[in-house]
């Protein structure tokens, strides 16, 4: 499917900006009308305005026409068990991710010199990740042996006071959308490191969010990643736990468990730019969360510039130092 | 041209370059124009140095009560505490001698400091008047090597050389010493008289302020280094979760809490005094005025 305007004809897209499907050739707001008449099927897909042909990826549930540049939204990638429960639409623009990206990279002075021009920035593109999100009531119980130490000196003896305590937790503890990505192209360290999404964003999914933007559905069913997401909770469950004692000098565990008492899962989109830099032979990816705008990537180092820079301070210090300590031997 | 939708990125480049360093480039200048024009207005200033202005104090330099040196040694070192002497303008002067003064720390420094105090004043040295800039070098060579040595050096100290002198350069005049005495008893005082010398020159303002090179050097380049890894360091992104990132509610609920006490154990340790530190022999001696009346510094080092 595509989204037409209504006005002009032109492709409509969603707005970050905007929160609604905007025209971007005649600047139409809310004026589209959805067509659906593709022909998709597995590495192929048909432009249903262009008609011309679109390399779809085995996962891949939106992109854009590589002729006509429309967005185009595969549907049987977003129905019955790909239909995601809910969403985050885009926050952030392209433009404002722009932004971003220059703010925490301007001070790195030894990135090359185009790291942060505008058409390499250009090239950023607007992905909406799959994630499968995990409810976990859990019960979580800590049993072990603390001790307390006080000390005093008496006359010519120091005193040790050892008390020993037996220490018990019990706690059900509700976990909620716990999230771990579903595709394969994107490195599950660096979709961790996008967390937290804030979840008051959430939304009911609806295919107007993808117009615009890259998409993909899920690469793997929950039960395939779950490990991630569980080994997660089971380090949160006895964080909290352990957080729940203090006071002791010591603890020792005796025994500590984490059971799971009820468990749900969900499939919903995440909003995610991605900017791949490429400096000499390697590529330097970047990822921005599309909600909150954090950003996860290291910039590639110039080595000319790292020598150039670190060389012309040195020098300009070395005439500094060289020649206060000249005048200070005239004195 | 590197046009890329009208930014050209040498052109970025060259001015992110002199933002970062043009107060530096500035500095740099400006430092160096200053040096400059005073090393041409030092060259032109004529030094005079002051003539010696002291007809009391006897012409000798080298007393050697002991018979330690030949007398070529004596002859030579003569002329090398002249030559220093011009340099420094400092009388120094050395007497060796062989002669009780006593076995404690205490009554050796006393007899030492007054020796070699009197010695000087009573001959009224100095470079600039009688009991003026200098410093007498006293060595003893009582039972030296023996279980009961009372051999040492003590260092008087006189005018500039009384507040140039301190403690530490004591321990480099110490150490010129002891380096020498491996060789002979004579390249120890010579190597121990220029030591001495050297904090008097100084004192006339050739460089005493200024740092050494391996120091000028090293400054700049761990500048420069610390700024390189500042700015090479990068880190990919925080973990900005924590445990109670996906609780909801962000409220557990505890159904059982207990802490409950078993037992209890006491040790105790008996606390150790500890006992006083023994003094050694030697050391500085600090500002001091001698029974004639003046005021001296030095130090000893006994052997």
């Amino acid at each position: 499917m595509i989204f037409k305007c209504t006005n002009c004809g032109g492709n409509a897209v969603y707005s970050p900006d905007k929160k609604m499907m905007v025209c971007p050739y005649c600047g139409g707001e809310d004026t589209y009308k959805r067509k659906d008449n593709e022909n998709s099927s597995y590495g192929l897909s048909v432009c249903p305005e262009c008609g011309g042909t679109i390399p779809v990826e085995e996962f891949d549930s939106a992109m854009h026409c590589p002729y006509c540049d429309n967005s185009v939204i595969f549907n049987e990638r977003i129905s019955n068990e790909y239909h995601p429960k809910f969403i985050i639409p885009f926050e952030l623009s392209k433009d404002k991710t722009k932004d971003l990206i220059r703010d925490k990279f301007k001070k790195l002075t030894f990135a090359p010199s185009d790291f942060l021009s505008e058409v390499r920035l250009d090239s950023m593109k607007g992905v909406y990740v799959p994630f499968w999100f995990y409810d976990y009531k859990t019960n979580a119980v800590f049993e072990g042996e603390g001790t307390k130490v006080r000390h005093w000196t008496s006359g010519n003896y120091r005193y040790t006071e050892t008390s020993y305590y037996h220490v018990v937790r019990d706690m059900n503890i509700p976990f909620e959308k716990l999230p771990a990505d579903a595709s394969i192209k994107m490195p599950d360290q660096v979709m961790d490191l996008m967390e937290p999404y804030d979840y008051s964003k959430l939304s009911e999914f609806m295919p107007e969010y993808l117009s615009g933007f890259n998409a993909e559905r899920y690469n793997m069913p929950a039960e395939d990643i779950e490990s991630r997401a569980r080994s997660k909770m089971e380090d949160d469950a006895k964080a909290i736990l352990r957080s729940s004692i203090s006071g002791y000098s010591s603890l020792v565990t005796n025994s500590q468990s984490v059971r799971v008492l009820d468990r749900k899962t969900a499939y919903g989109l995440m909003p995610v730019w991605n900017y791949v830099y490429q400096y000499k032979g390697q590529d330097y990816p970047f990822y921005v969360n599309g909600e909150t705008g954090k950003i996860i990537g290291t910039a590639p180092l110039s080595k000319g510039k790292v020598w150039g820079y670190t060389a012309t301070l040195f020098v300009l210090l070395e005439i500094i130092a060289a020649s206060i300590n000249g005048i200070l031997g005239l004195m | 041209m590197e046009l890329e939708n009208g930014y050209n990125h040498k052109v970025e480049e060259r001015k992110r370059y002199f933002k970062s360093f043009g107060f530096w480039m500035v500095a740099a200048a400006i430092c160096l124009i200053i040096f400059l024009v005073m090393k041409i207005a030092h060259k032109e200033e004529v030094v005079v140095k002051p003539e010696r202005n002291n007809t009391v104090a006897p012409a000798q330099r080298v007393y050697d009560f002991a018979d330690k040196l030949t007398d070529s040694e004596e002859e030579a070192l003569e002329k090398l505490i002249a030559e220093q002497e011009d340099l420094c303008q400092c009388d120094l002067v050395l007497v060796i001698i062989n002669k009780e003064m006593g076995v404690s720390d205490t009554e050796w420094t006393r007899n030492m400091v007054n020796y070699a105090d009197d010695f000087y004043d009573q001959n009224a040295f100095g470079y600039d008047q009688p009991h003026g800039d200098g410093a007498l070098l006293l060595d003893n060579w009582y039972h030296a090597g023996e279980a009961d040595s009372q051999a040492g050096t003590w260092l008087s100290t006189s005018g500039k050389l009384e507040y140039n002198i301190g403690e530490s350069e004591e321990n480099r005049v110490w150490d010129a010493l002891d380096s020498g005495f491996d060789i002979s008893a004579k390249e120890a005082y010579a190597r121990a008289i220029k030591k001495v010398a050297y904090y008097g020159i100084e004192e006339e303002g050739s460089g005493v302020s200024s740092l050494p090179w391996v120091v000028v050097l090293a400054i700049p380049a761990i500048i420069a280094g610390i700024y390189c890894a500042v700015n090479m360091k990068q880190a990919p992104g925080k973990d900005t979760t924590n445990s109670m990132t996906y609780v909801a509610g962000n409220q557990p609920q505890m159904n059982n809490q207990a802490d409950q006490f078993l037992r209890k154990n006491t040790t105790k340790v008996k606390i150790e005094t500890s006992s006083g530190s023994r003094s050694g022999g030697g050391g500085s001696y600090g500002h001091h005025t001698s029974s004639g009346g003046f005021s001296h510094g030095g130090g000893g080092h006994r052997r």
